[in-house]
């Protein structure tokens, strides 16, 4: 049973590009000053930012990078949810929260200001830019990849269509309407790939049976052949736990503003803190929906991982969907993938414009003009970042996965920041020039080590295990230049620092709070429940 | 404030009666290999849409908090 597409998934398909641009029609009205234009008025409830907070990073990384990776690496991929981002995600919550949100900024370079001093935020400000137009150029080179060859459209074609719909609601409607999608598109996720997961556990009798399909039994386990790098995935225990564990998914899940942006939207505190814990219940579930596919694909569809662009592993998720959907269903599951797409483009388009209306243009090119004209630039922040992308979507083409170009992206720019966060946020003798030099050594070295790395120099088993040694020695890096050059120069006096560091805290009176709406609880289960996991499929 | 469960209701109620009524006017039948099961995919996934889009609906117009 293979499936081709018919005019009523077309259909389907079109009634989601009215329903999105509709809403950016219909939040427009409510975007009258640039507040609720970047953050979104400060008005959103927890459940709706948390599956934003999800949502924004549910890209095509995430529903067709997973699954590719499932296909290519085996289970060991849910070590991105189970080993990466839930604990990552907790911390944020209960450790990282308070500063972000306490400290009112309006994005994370800003805090960066607040924390150390302008040279820092500038230098995160535009490295932050750079790397959300490369991201979201992911997103439309995925997009137009599956349109090209399940639908036959014309590559430059599908590019163009797919960021002039992201266009007309991210410029309508602001991070409002961006959250509105993602939220939406959330449950398109579920409803639209869950049946692949469900049918193919019918057809193989549960876990136990795929499992007694693969050739390599490795692929059935998280920890099992971990001890030495002789693993599908090339790394062993401590370039997992340290790279992906450590020093990626918290650099990401902590500091990328593209995330945290859905936090600060939240209405209190405790809203903004239980964000990412609302965020986390569904990551533990969901690689059954994005690794689980990738899985199946790999003992169902012969041939997968060939050099043949129809079989290439990014396509392993949109040929499973072939496979197992008749039309019509065929039609919610692409609507499903082009969402999770536009949503993780449109993610990265608010979060830049944010940031480069914000951070760069008004701190640097045109202070002290009225908000309306803020406002005015947010939107054209918004079409110049999708046009960038455009671009940066052919520069993803050259790349043979998207995930090892992403992983790559991160270990450059996320990884050395994340040891800045730690220290700036929980050692108050971090100082100013510390933190700058900090960053510049620890990108400074990823570029190195990525350098030696293409050259030969340097040689890894896989690529993803390079990515994630660059980023733990980029981290280690900058963790130690920022504590040196912080010992030998001037900190920021204490009064300075009030609720932005650890200690200086002027803690508010501790809101009662019943136990399902409090964050720490919250955290605790959501970390059990990950133990679990682990243990279950070790 | 737009009421997000609203687009999210409606779309989904959409879908779910395109799905039921594709389901019926050409139904596809998917049978598993190996099993002796078979199933009108848009037909079951449909009403689960078309229930899940209902109830989100229900929760906006009964929902007493909303400004």
């Amino acid at each position: 049973m293979q499936h081709g597409i018919g005019p009523i998934d077309y259909a389907i398909i079109g009634i989601y590009f009215v329903f999105v641009i509709g809403v950016g029609v219909l939040l427009k009205k409510r975007m009258v000053s640039s507040e609720d234009f970047f953050l979104a008025g400060h008005r959103i409830p927890s459940w709706v930012t948390g599956l934003a907070f999800l949502s924004a990073n549910l890209g095509a990384i995430e529903v067709m990078g997973m699954a590719a990776n499932a296909a290519q690496y085996g289970i060991m991929t849910a070590h991105f949810y189970w080993l990466g981002a839930i604990p990552a995600m907790v911390f944020l919550a209960i450790f990282m929260m308070p500063f972000y949100y306490g400290s009112k900024v309006r994005s994370v370079p800003e805090y960066l200001k607040m924390r150390f001093n302008e040279p820092t935020r500038a230098l995160n400000a535009i490295s932050f830019a750079v790397m959300t137009v490369l991201m979201s150029g992911i997103n439309l080179y995925a997009m137009a990849l599956v349109f090209q060859l399940l639908l036959g459209w014309d590559m430059t074609a599908s590019i163009f269509v797919s960021a002039a719909v992201v266009l007309a609601y991210t410029a309508l409607g602001g991070l409002t309407s961006s959250i509105y999608n993602e939220v939406l598109q959330f449950f398109l996720i579920v409803f639209g790939l869950l049946p692949v997961s469900i049918i193919g556990l019918i057809q193989f009798d549960g876990w136990n049976g795929l499992v007694s399909k693969f050739k390599d039994p490795g692929f059935a386990h998280l920890w099992l052949q971990a001890g030495t790098a002789a693993n599908p995935m090339g790394v062993d225990w401590i370039g997992l736990v340290s790279g992906l564990g450590f020093v990626l998914s918290f650099g990401y899940w902590c500091t990328d503003f593209l995330v945290i942006q859905r936090a600060l939207a939240a209405e209190d505190l405790p809203a903004a803190q239980r964000t990412p814990l609302i965020a986390a219940f569904p990551k533990v579930l969901f690689p059954l929906l994005t690794v689980f596919p990738g899985l199946l694909a790999l003992v169902i569809i012969p041939g997968l991982g060939s050099n043949s662009t129809t079989l290439r592993w990014d396509m392993a998720l949109p040929l499973m969907l072939m496979k197992y959907y008749p039309t019509g269903m065929l039609g919610i599951g692409l609507t499903a993938m082009l969402a999770s797409f536009m949503s993780g483009m449109a993610g990265n388009v608010t979060a830049f414009n944010t940031v480069w209306t914000y951070d760069l243009y008004q701190s640097y090119i045109a202070k002290d003009k009225t908000d309306s004209h803020y406002l005015w630039m947010g939107r054209v922040a918004t079409a110049v970042g999708i046009l960038i992308s455009i671009g940066t979507a052919y520069l993803c083409m050259g790349f043979p996965s998207i995930m090892d170009y992403m992983q790559l992206i991160f270990s450059f720019f996320n990884a050395p920041l994340f040891a800045t966060f730690l220290l700036g946020m929980f050692w108050k003798r971090a100082s100013p020039w510390g933190a700058f030099w900090g960053l510049v050594l620890g990108t400074l070295t990823s570029a190195i080590h990525f350098y030696f790395t293409n050259i030969g120099t340097i040689h890894f088993t896989s690529v993803m295990a390079g990515n994630f040694w660059r980023s733990t020695i980029a981290w280690s890096v900058c963790f130690v230049a920022t504590i040196a050059i912080s010992m030998l120069t001037k900190p920021k006096p204490e009064s300075e620092l009030i609720g932005l560091c650890w200690g200086t805290t002027l803690n508010p009176e501790p809101v009662v709070l019943s136990w399902y709406k409090n964050p720490k609880v919250l955290g605790v289960i959501v970390l059990i429940l990950t133990v679990i996991c682990n243990i279950y499929f070790w | 404030m737009l009421d997000v469960r609203k687009p999210i209701g409606w779309l989904f109620t959409i879908y779910g009666v395109v799905l039921i009524g594709w389901g019926m006017i050409q139904p596809q039948i998917t049978q598993i290999e190996g099993h002796n099961i078979d199933f009108n995919l848009n037909l079951i996934w449909g009403s689960l849409m078309l229930v899940f889009g209902i109830l989100m609906n229900v929760l906006v117009y009964t929902d007493k908090t909303k400004s």
